[in-house]
């Protein structure tokens, strides 16, 4: 929506190389945007753009004798040979969807108990909210104290109330780790879907709740077809957020494990990480990035049209 | 009635505590002595705290304060310009239209589609060509790109709610474009500015992705690079030390984090439920 205003009223203006106003508020309007979409350019688009071309050839800096040679889909091809890229992309996938779908569903729990009173409620608001403050180097260096195997107060606990008979290496055998690297991903993430939901609360129709109780509807049933059909939008948007991001999160889990022990939490972002960082394969780890780019964006597209969809019919 | 206030307040009670114990456990194991922290406490006993832990973080020279300094230095220069730029972009695809704005307006948020990690190299390769490798300035360049799509879009939801005819009335009474944007819009958009800028300063206080590719010299190291090396220098963690650092580093972004929670809250309502 642009201010429009008629031009007679701005004689100042009329100096301007552009007469027309609705001009000059494009201009402007461009002009402000002009920062964001410069280091959107350099930053980002440009970035996008040579990883892409590099994708498509064999770039070794081990070997820089021999150039960057055009290899076409070959680093693709050699990447969907590996046999660790599959087991690769199901980590990620199975890591982001449950820790998304799990953050919804207790962060929603937590936001409607916090949106009713009750004594320290904001005290409890706070603490819930903490865990985003939280260094995400600090909150890996935690968690691996509270799962340490020998002294975690974890196993201490669980010890404790008997239900297990030894310690367990949480984030040291294949069989835990990515279960426990979830649960650090739910407690890091989960506070900007309890603000979300939080703030969305604060947003639902007052006279629906009141009609709904007139109408003698039940809590149970009050939520189930007054508040979440108002939600609806904004948990999609809340998903599908939580997902790309832990998805393309590289810190947390390499923090924790690395990506280990064997391959059990191995993501694409570490997998690209050390496919650049450490065997300096960077036509490969460009093909995996690409890959990694294309998936999340026909998910996403693909979630959203069925979102709208929904939505506008 | 009762009953369900008592409910409320046992759930709100097991929530509490599960959130706060990894901080609550942070910040005890930094005040215990090795021989205390390998009994796994989960209530000290009061005449084993000490602060042998933070004396000692600094003293054996493992970690140097710089990198707070640096973390700071790096998260405000960040926050100063990438809430600018959000602010300028943000309230240009409210109120005018150019070419293209429709689809930045809709799509800002698909910019996260885009994972940071194909972004690395890339602007790894870009920072030595510009001899601006090991710099905090190309980690503050880095982090501006990682947050203003985010800030946009939040400030974006903000600025829509604020009626258009409070821009066209200061217009009619003679202020510029400009004076509309800083005199009328931005005041009453503080909630706004403060979420973005929080959430612009905690991103670059805690990456540590590009911090540990684009870094190579301790002087330049930001608090999670220095932190992870802390920890990595001993073929075990000590605990202690790590957890003192470690709190260090955390206390100021909680401090940060609960004065502004208020404004962050108010900020996410308008900006993204609305939106």
């Amino acid at each position: 929506m642009s201010v429009r205003l008629p031009a007679r009223r701005w004689p100042r203006s009329r100096l301007s190389w552009l007469s027309s106003d609705r001009g000059r508020d494009s201009l402007f309007g461009l002009a402000l945007f002009t920062p964001a979409l410069v280091v959107f350019l350099v930053f980002a688009a440009r970035p996008v753009a040579e990883t892409i071309v590099t994708s498509f050839s064999r770039k070794d800096l081990t070997q820089p004798e021999l150039g960057t040679p055009f290899v076409g889909l070959g680093n693709y091809a050699q990447l969907l040979s590996l046999s660790t890229f599959w087991p690769t992309v199901i980590n990620s996938v199975v890591l982001a969807a449950s820790s998304a779908v799990a953050q919804i569903v207790l962060g929603f729990g937590v936001a409607l108990l916090l949106n009713q009173a009750f004594r320290f409620r904001m005290l409890v608001r706070a603490s819930v909210l903490l865990p985003w403050a939280m260094p995400t180097v600090v909150a890996a260096f935690v968690f691996r104290w509270l799962f340490d195997a020998s002294f975690g107060p974890i196993n201490a606990i669980l010890e404790g109330l008997g239900l297990v008979s030894q310690p367990i290496a949480w984030l040291g055998s294949p069989s835990t780790a990515l279960l426990t690297v979830i649960t650090v991903h739910i407690w890091k993430g989960i506070p900007f879907v309890i603000l979300v939901f939080l703030a969305a609360l604060q947003t639902l129709s007052k006279e629906l709740h009141d009609a709904a109780q007139v109408d003698g509807a039940g809590y149970w049933q009050e939520l189930r077809h007054v508040t979440l059909p108002q939600l609806r939008y904004i948990i999609a948007i809340a998903l599908i957020l939580r997902f790309i991001w832990t998805f393309n999160w590289f810190d947390l889990t390499y923090l924790l494990t690395g990506g280990g022990p064997g391959d059990s939490t191995m993501t694409l972002p570490i997998q690209v990480y050390i496919t650049a960082f450490r065997t300096f394969q960077l036509g490969l780890s460009s093909a995996y990035a690409t890959m990694i780019a294309l998936v999340l964006m026909t998910m996403t597209v693909t979630f959203l049209w069925l979102v709208t969809r929904e939505k506008y019919q | 009635m009762n009953a369900r206030v008592g409910a409320r307040t046992v759930l709100a009670t097991a929530i509490f505590f599960v959130a706060i114990m990894p901080v609550y456990q942070m910040i005890l194991i930094s005040f215990l002595p090795q021989r205390a922290i390998l009994g796994s406490p989960l209530v000290p006993n009061l005449g084993d705290l000490t602060l042998q832990n933070y004396l000692r973080t600094f003293s054996n020279g493992v970690i140097s304060p710089t990198i707070y300094l640096n973390s700071a230095i790096v998260g405000l220069v960040t926050m100063v310009i990438g809430t600018s730029i959000s602010v300028l972009a943000g309230y240009s695809l409210t109120r005018y239209h150019f070419f293209g704005s429709r689809l930045a307006d809709r799509f800002i948020l698909l910019a996260y589609v885009v994972p940071p990690i194909l972004l690395v190299v890339p602007i790894y390769v870009t920072m030595v060509n510009w001899h601006l490798e090991d710099t905090l300035l190309s980690l503050v360049l880095s982090y501006t790109i990682l947050t203003i799509p985010f800030g946009i879009w939040l400030l974006r939801g903000f600025f829509r709610d604020i009626p258009i005819d409070l821009d066209e009335a200061a217009r009619v009474d003679g202020a510029s474009r400009v004076e509309v944007l800083l005199r009328i819009v931005l005041p009453i958009s503080l909630p706004g500015l403060a979420a973005v800028a929080v959430f612009v300063f905690m991103e670059s206080w805690n990456e540590f992705l590009f911090a540990s590719v684009l870094i190579s010299s301790k002087a330049n190291q930001t608090f999670p690079i220095g932190l992870y090396s802390v920890a990595g220098t001993y073929g075990d963690i000590r605990w202690g030390e790590t957890m003192a650092a470690a709190t260090i580093g955390a206390v100021p972004v909680f401090v940060l984090f609960l004065i502004f929670q208020r404004w962050l809250v108010a900020g996410l309502t308008s900006g993204a439920v609305k939106g």
